[in-house]
């Protein structure tokens, strides 16, 4: 009888022993007896040590036997709770990197060794304790940096202090990793690193008289990276192929969220950067998506937002990162695929603020064009909600303090073809600025006497060219409080937009009386005396942005533009050169060196500086059709039809050079000529890689030149459908509806 | 029938018990709260030089708070200044206040190094053996037990409701339990509620 059980639980053992290795290794042994050595340490190594051991974000160590028996019971508790270790996406997505869901077994393993009375088994036997890199967990950066250290106070409510970090680089590098480490990880919510070209970031830390200053910072994410450390997060190496430029003038800003610990504490931060060799092989971009339209009304349990964006473009998604407040209940992201297909991208049924993660997809995730992404945030605004920061609960909206909400999601992805890349930030930054529009009317409506905002919103307005809201709100804004350098400056750039030089030019000079080292108000000061013909002034005002922010490369490409007009080639060249030294991958300024360079002669060096403006932004026209507008401009129409020829050649599919080389011939009444051309421009195809405005630009021009050359040949039916097709892509154009529908009832339309 | 006798005989039982831990004060007879075993001898606990000291001795003649510490306990520390805050508010009160380290591996030097780094203002004290900590049933770091001035503890439980759960933060505390019951005290009044979950470090892992 007794063999026969023993023969069975060996059959089961064996039974046990084929299912999947993770399960089975750490199941208890045949004796019954769950042990630390045995089954214990392995599952506490592999999944909690990383954290729990000196110096890192969890308050305690777990690296010894004593250690975990010491805490036997609660981690049985906290590990059937879920609550440790902290991985708060379900199951069932797609599958994300460095997963520390434990499975019902291993968390059975906990309760039945602090049930036993957490034995150790044999000691000798237990899994050598892991050994972790001290310090960096990327090995040693290529430039060790340090924020200031700040003193946070032991009690009170959270701060979030922005610190300011001085670089000491002596060339402009690519960075392709940048490992965070709070040096006092146990107060650290979480930090944000960005760079702040503008200097503003150092000019408010010197306006406080501790290290750093509150409220909202003003650093930017580094293009298509977001650079965070939160407790539990493992440090990693960014996505490959990915670096982004840091220049010399710049500062690097970190945004830190601390939280009092009951003790005085000191905080300081560590940040290491890695360099690449080269620049990188793709340009990633953030999509961030997720509605700003934001209004939770005081006791709704289940306050769903959600919202859309649809890639123009194929992408491949690389890491996911949900973010919002602590209303906040549940997340869920998920694409909806041309076919109709639902792909869930990530789901927290427990969302909480304080395990913000930035979760990377095991591999990319491919998304073809016409891919909608869909987000849900759902909120829990009633009294029944602990993390209810409002007693009683209030009306909550959209906003950056930790009383308002958000309802954020930070898609990191690539366009599969490097080419669309212009295509889909483009039309991201349009769902940005208007998700942005929406966003800050709706927390004015509840912060009214906040001056900040009104700033902000003038800003995004500028951003969409509507000037007119613009100088509305910074009206606003002079009514809340006396106006400070930077009101003065953003009231200049929206008169300057409105095409109001007069008092563009009051409100700059009233900003450099507050403050004569504000940059950005004598870049605002040079493009409105430029724009009045005011060179000499203007050159001056340049000079004195480059002084003050000599990364801000509008400095340099605008000022070029003036010596240029003068005559100065060769400094306007060098001024570009200096730029491109600081930003290599802005193609505005190798087209404005290409411009000076035409102008010069240097025909063969322009096309090679075209060739390399068209190779990173390769929307643009091809290098040949570049340059014969150069010489157009420079009134050599001859080399210009040259050059044109050969890009019809080189490009024949390319709409371009035949659009160009039709208004040429229009233009010296060649009709023939003209019309093959425009005809030929209007059957080609449209490149693909041309972003949404580039289209309608281009649309605009070719039918409009179209139409005149209906007119000048009298065709009718040509000239009808050429303005039909006109208004179709220029729908704004006012002037042009009115003359239309003056002239519907005449023969031949007269715009 | 048999069964009835037996409440009858447990009745009996609790009764003489209050009589005698209520001893011979003339203080009403406040009910002491469930879990408390006393069966009033003395309990020993250890100063930071080492020395053995009587508990009930120490907290006589007045209103006294033991707070169950733990050095290593976040949310422990994550209280200390609402501790300090209670401590200013009460101690010119007379009430007296009393940290006591449960875990019996910390020693003297590591226990005053954390009260300096804290700002606690009390008198700290060991038990090892967990005494007060099973006289009170108390069960987890923080955890107060207020005793009034005929000794009885009268209430056990949480600070305040700053932690619902372990991980689950109250941003606002919306109840101040400790307070409430030293005020009660204080006024000559039965504590409203005298047992409250506490959320912590469990000190039954301690246990050697």
């Amino acid at each position: 009888m007794n063999s026969q059980l023993v023969g069975f639980a060996l059959v089961w053992v064996a039974i046990a022993g084929c299912q999947s290795g993770r399960e089975s290794r750490h199941a208890p042994s045949a004796t019954g007896e769950v042990t630390f050595s045995e089954h214990v340490a392995p599952l506490v190594f592999a999944n909690c040590s990383y954290c729990h051991r000196p110096g890192e974000a969890a308050p305690f160590s777990l690296l010894s036997y004593d250690d975990v028996r010491r805490r036997a019971r609660q981690i049985a508790r906290v590990t059937r709770s879920r609550f440790m270790p902290p991985w708060r996406p379900e199951q069932g997505g797609v599958e994300l990197a460095g997963d520390r869901r434990l499975s019902d077994e291993q968390i059975r393993i906990f309760e039945e060794w602090a049930a036993a009375g957490a034995p150790p088994g044999d000691l000798s036997d237990a899994p050598e304790v892991p050994r972790f890199a001290e310090g960096w967990q990327l090995g040693t950066p290529d430039l060790a940096l340090e924020s200031p250290a700040f003193q946070l106070a032991a009690a009170g409510s959270d701060r979030f202090r922005t610190f300011v970090i001085p670089i000491a680089l002596d060339a402009p590098r690519w960075i392709c990793t940048v490992e965070l480490r709070p040096e006092n990880p146990r107060v650290t919510h979480h930090a944000r690193l960005g760079i702040d070209r503008s200097h503003e970031s150092a000019r408010r830390d010197a306006a406080d008289a501790e290290p750093g200053y509150d409220g909202v910072t003003w650093g930017q994410d580094p293009n298509g990276q977001i650079i965070t450390w939160a407790p539990g997060m493992i440090a990693r190496h960014a996505t490959p192929g990915t670096a982004w430029r840091l220049h010399p003038q710049t500062d690097l800003v970190l945004l830190a969220h601390l939280q009092p610990s009951g003790k005085p504490e000191t905080v300081r931060f560590r940040i290491g950067l890695h360099f690449a060799a080269e620049p990188p092989a793709a340009r990633p971009l953030i999509l961030r998506i997720g509605s700003r339209d934001i209004d939770i009304p005081a006791g709704d349990a289940n306050h769903v937002v959600t919202d859309e964006f649809v890639v123009p473009v194929d992408v491949a998604a690389h890491s996911i990162f949900p973010h919002a407040h602590s209303l906040c209940r549940t997340v869920s992201v998920d694409a909806e695929l041309p076919g109709g297909a639902r792909l869930p991208l990530l789901r927290i049924e427990d969302f909480d603020e304080k395990w913000h993660d930035n979760y990377r997809f095991t591999s990319p995730v491919h998304l073809p064009r016409g891919t909608k992404l869909l987000t849900r945030h759902s909120y829990d605004n009633s009294e029944r909600n602990l993390r209810n920061r409002h007693k009683p609960p209030r009306r909550v909206v959209i906003g950056s303090n930790s009383g308002d909400e958000m309802a954020d999601v930070y898609l990191q992805v690539t366009a599969v073809r490097p080419d669309q890349y212009a295509a889909l930030l483009e039309d991201f930054e349009r769902y940005e600025r208007e998700s942005k529009l929406l966003g800050l009317r709706k927390t004015i409506e509840v912060y009214r006497d906040d001056p900040l905002l009104y700033e902000e919103l003038a800003i995004c307005c500028l951003s969409m060219g509507e000037w007119k809201s613009a100088i509305e709100a910074l009206e606003t804004r002079l009514t809340l409080r006396a106006p400070e350098v930077h009101t003065e400056s953003l009231l200049g750039m929206a008169y300057l937009a409105g095409g109001d030089r007069v008092r563009a030019e009051e409100s700059l000079r009233r900003a450099l009386e507050m403050d004569a080292t504000y940059p950005l108000a004598w870049l605002g000061l040079g493009k409105t005396l430029g724009a009045g013909n005011d060179a000499a002034g203007a050159e001056h005002a340049y000079r004195r942005a480059l002084e003050f922010a000599p990364a801000l490369t509008d400095s340099h490409v605008n000022l070029a533009g003036i010596l240029l007009a003068r005559g100065q080639a060769e400094e306007a060249a060098s001024l570009c050169e200096a730029a491109l030294q600081l930003s290599p991958e802005m193609p505005n300024i190798l087209l404005k060196l290409a411009e000076i360079r035409t102008k010069q002669g240097g025909f063969d060096e322009s096309l090679r500086v075209l060739e390399a403006a068209h190779a990173l932004a390769p929307y643009t026209h091809p290098p040949k059709a570049l340059l014969a507008i150069f010489c157009i401009r420079n009134g050599e129409a001859e080399l210009a039809r040259k050059y044109l020829l050969d890009a019809r050649l080189e490009t024949p599919d390319h709409p371009v050079p035949a659009l160009l080389l039709g208004q040429i011939a229009l233009a010296e009444r060649r009709v023939e000529e003209a019309r093959a051309n425009l005809d030929a421009a209007a059957s080609a195809g449209q490149p693909d890689t041309w972003p949404a405005s580039h289209r309608r630009r281009f649309c605009v021009q070719l039918y409009s030149e179209r139409f005149k050359l209906a007119q000048a040949i009298g065709d009718t039916s040509l000239a009808r459908e050429s303005l039909q097709e006109w208004i179709r892509w220029d729908p704004d154009n006012a002037e042009l509806r009115k003359q239309v529908e003056q002239h519907k009832d005449e023969e031949t339309p007269v715009p | 029938m048999p069964l009835l006798s037996l409440v009858r005989h447990r009745f009996f039982l609790c009764f003489a018990a209050s009589i005698m831990a209520s001893g011979c004060s003339a203080a009403p007879a406040t009910p002491s709260i469930p879990g408390v075993r006393d069966a009033g001898g003395p309990i020993l606990l250890l100063d930071l030089e080492g020395r053995s000291i009587d508990f009930r001795e120490l907290s006589s003649g007045g209103i006294a708070v033991a707070i169950f510490a733990r050095s290593d306990c976040p949310i422990s520390n994550r209280h200390a200044p609402d501790v300090r805050e209670i401590y200013e508010r009460f101690h010119a009160r007379g009430v007296k206040f009393f940290l006591i380290y449960v875990d019996p591996s910390e020693n003297p030097k590591a226990i005053r190094e954390h009260l300096a780094e804290y700002g606690y203002p009390c008198q700290a004290l060991r038990d090892p053996e967990h005494r007060l900590v099973a006289h009170v049933g108390a069960t987890v770091t923080p955890e107060a037990a207020v005793f009034n001035g005929s000794r009885r503890a009268v209430y056990r439980g949480r600070i305040n409701d700053r932690f619902a759960d372990l991980g689950e933060a109250r941003t606002v505390v919306t109840t101040h339990d400790l307070s409430n019951a030293l005020e009660a005290v204080l006024g000559g009044e039965r504590v409203a509620v005298p047992v409250t979950n506490a959320v912590g470090c469990l000190i039954v892992d301690l246990r050697q």
